[in-house]
């Protein structure tokens, strides 16, 4: 079961995420046109790390790709046949040249990012989802236009009772509930 | 002054600004008479287009003007001047977003558009200019039976992997940025179709506190990362020709010389693009005349940096004091086409001084004038660069001229078709602003 309840202001909702919150409520999330100025329980994301660290990999991975074409070292017998170890001899500088590696190794690293940022994003939120029991609620399209939802969710017939109840109490002028 | 100027005009409420926004899109303006009177001729270019390309498939690159000493000839040149406009539209989208300016919000969307049909048309340019375009995938490094390798070395190659992840993120920061909007649309919509079409494209985002939070995250530093990749794809373009020994290419201050021009026609293409759509489509309450003055005042900044560049260009010359490339910049300032360098000059330099003037940056038709004789002048600048240049080579046996064929203004014409009629495409049916941004600022304004 889903419990929603609409507000009319960013103001009023996120009193009722404080006072739900200090009531222990569980299964509590917003639903808001823009970003609300703090989520419930305080998340942080954690995918500017995911995505420095793809970074980094990316970097790294376009940097030993560079190195091995030119000198095929960290061959095994296959890939040693396959490739490796084509030297260009440019301007007479080292094989190894590290400067001119910079960019095709910078690039890589913020290519990795970027689509490392994206589709952990999807995986984190579990999308694409297309639909959701929420959706079953007429006054929830309101969500992605001016609306303000608290929607609590909750499994067993006791625990949807005090939701109820605590979202009624949290002063929420509109409240649905919806089976899921 | 501009602080005068409002970025959303009062009476503006998040319900009324998403309505009118997504109902553009969803078709519910009284006339779209407009659109289809630019996007049936978009669409003639871009057939011409595809006929440009069949016939080169069919005969190579002959059919083009290219020959010695041009042999990059108009191909390259559109490519830089197409990768140009497009680093303008993500410096105001990236840059301008971490330094949290409220005016980035209306344009960002419009600006990213261009981007990507922009960053597109540079995209094909350069593979249709190989003589074997159907082997331009021997530039991705992998593992082959013939052992072969792609010169990492090569400003070509780094060209190469900068313009890729250059599309792949504006393509990824363009999507993520759009998922909310679409968001809204699926939920404005009454028919069906769009409700599933807009649904999936949405991919399920509900405006949920956990996917804002991950999504403010990962936007922001998205942003951080476009910032300096625009920086660093229109630099390696620089150094695609400052690694070459050529006189006149080969110079340190290619790098800087190329993003300050991509900056400047990427805020005159905007400047282009958002003074019509506003007008026509009735947005001049989001759109403001502060957006088209803070752009203005941008062109400005940027005419002048390039002002510097051409300075510095002409100066390194003289003080390098080499002969061959005295040579080459007498007849670039002299030489039968000289007109090129200076109109070049007058249209990048002279001519957007206007904007000091507050008078001219709220004179819509002096705006579209020095906003359009950027991008002209822009395009003149590489065929400077890219055409100019080589006819005065070190080697005076090499010397040669260069001139376009049909078939070469076809193809260029094909590609303004491909930009035109995909960005009006898209602008038509995704939201023309950026809803979900709007909706904040309008709220934090009503608030405070």
């Amino acid at each position: 079961m889903i419990v929603l309840g609409a507000f009319e202001s960013e103001a009023a909702m996120a009193r009722a995420v404080a006072r739900l919150e200090a009531d222990g409520v569980h299964g509590v999330e917003t639903y808001s046109p823009t970003s609300p100025a703090r989520s419930v329980g305080r998340l942080q994301s954690r995918l500017p790390l995911v995505m420095l660290f793809a970074g980094l990999v990316g970097a790294a991975a376009g940097l030993l790709l560079q190195i091995y074409a030119v000198t095929g070292i960290f061959t095994d017998s296959l890939w040693g046949q396959l490739g490796g170890g084509y030297p260009v001899n440019i301007g007479g500088r080292p094989n190894v040249f590290w400067p001119s590696f910079i960019p095709f190794g910078f690039e890589t690293g913020l290519l990795f990012a970027m689509v490392a940022g994206f589709l952990g994003f999807l995986l984190i939120n579990r999308l694409p989802r297309l639909y959701d029991p929420i959706d079953e609620s007429d006054a929830f399209r309101e969500a992605t236009r001016s609306g303000w939802f608290i929607a609590i969710r909750t499994a067993a017939k006791p625990n949807h009772d005090r939701a109820l109840a605590a979202l009624q109490a949290s002063g929420a002028p509109q409240i649905e509930e919806i089976l899921e | 002054m501009s602080e005068a100027l409002p970025v959303v005009l009062p009476g503006q409420t998040a319900r009324t600004m998403t309505d009118h926004v997504a109902g553009v899109a969803l078709g519910e303006e009284r006339s779209y008479l407009w659109w289809w009177m630019a996007f049936l001729p978009s669409l003639g270019l871009l057939g011409l287009g595809i006929v440009a390309t069949v016939w080169l498939f069919l005969n190579g690159i002959q059919i083009f003007g290219n020959d010695w000493p041009n042999v990059w000839g108009f191909p390259i040149f559109v490519y830089v001047w197409w990768i140009g406009i497009a680093s303008g539209g993500t410096f105001i989208s990236a840059f301008f977003f971490l330094t949290r300016v409220d005016w980035r919000t209306s344009i960002n969307r419009i600006a990213e558009t261009m981007t990507l049909f922009s960053a597109a048309c540079a995209g094909i340019y350069p593979i249709l200019h190989l003589g074997r375009p159907w082997f331009f995938y021997w530039l991705i490094p992998y593992p082959n039976t013939m052992s072969l390798w792609p010169n990492f070395k090569s400003p070509l190659m780094w060209d190469f992997i900068a313009v890729l992840a250059y599309i792949v993120g504006s393509v990824l920061f363009w999507y993520l940025g759009l998922l909310p909007d679409l968001a809204s649309m699926r939920d404005r919509t009454r028919t069906r179709f769009k409700q599933v079409a807009y649904g999936v494209a949405a991919l399920g985002f509900r405006g949920s506190g956990t996917e804002w939070t991950h999504f403010r995250a990962v936007y922001g530093i998205m942003a951080a990362i476009m910032a300096p990749m625009v920086c660093s794809v229109h630099s390696v373009v620089g150094l695609d020709f400052a690694g070459g020994n050529m006189p006149g290419w080969h110079g340190t201050d290619y790098p800087p010389f190329f993003v300050f021009g991509a900056v400047f026609s990427g805020f005159a293409a905007v400047l282009l693009l958002i003074i019509p759509l506003r007008r026509f489509w009735g947005l001049t309450p989001y759109i403001t005349e502060r957006h088209v003055d803070v752009l203005c005042k941008l062109m400005l900044t940027a005419s002048l940096c390039v002002a510097y560049a051409y300075m510095m260009e002409a100066f390194s010359v003289f003080y390098g004091h080499d002969a061959a490339e005295i040579t080459m910049f007498k007849a670039r300032i002299g030489g039968f086409d000289a007109g090129v360098y200076w109109s070049t000059i007058i249209l990048n330099c002279v001519l957007p001084q206007l904007f000091w003037f507050r008078v001219c940056r709220r004179w819509v038709p002096i705006v579209l004038l020095v906003g359009f004789g950027a991008v002209v002048g822009m395009w003149l600048e590489r065929y400077g660069i890219v055409i100019q240049v080589p006819h005065k080579t070190a080697l005076p046996s090499a010397w040669g001229v260069y001139f376009p064929t049909l078939w070469d203004w076809a193809l260029f014409a094909g590609t303004c078709g491909l930009f035109a009629s995909g960005f009006l495409l898209t602008i038509r049916l995704v939201p023309a602003i950026s809803m979900f941004e709007m909706r904040e600022l309008i709220t934090r304004k009503l608030a405070r």
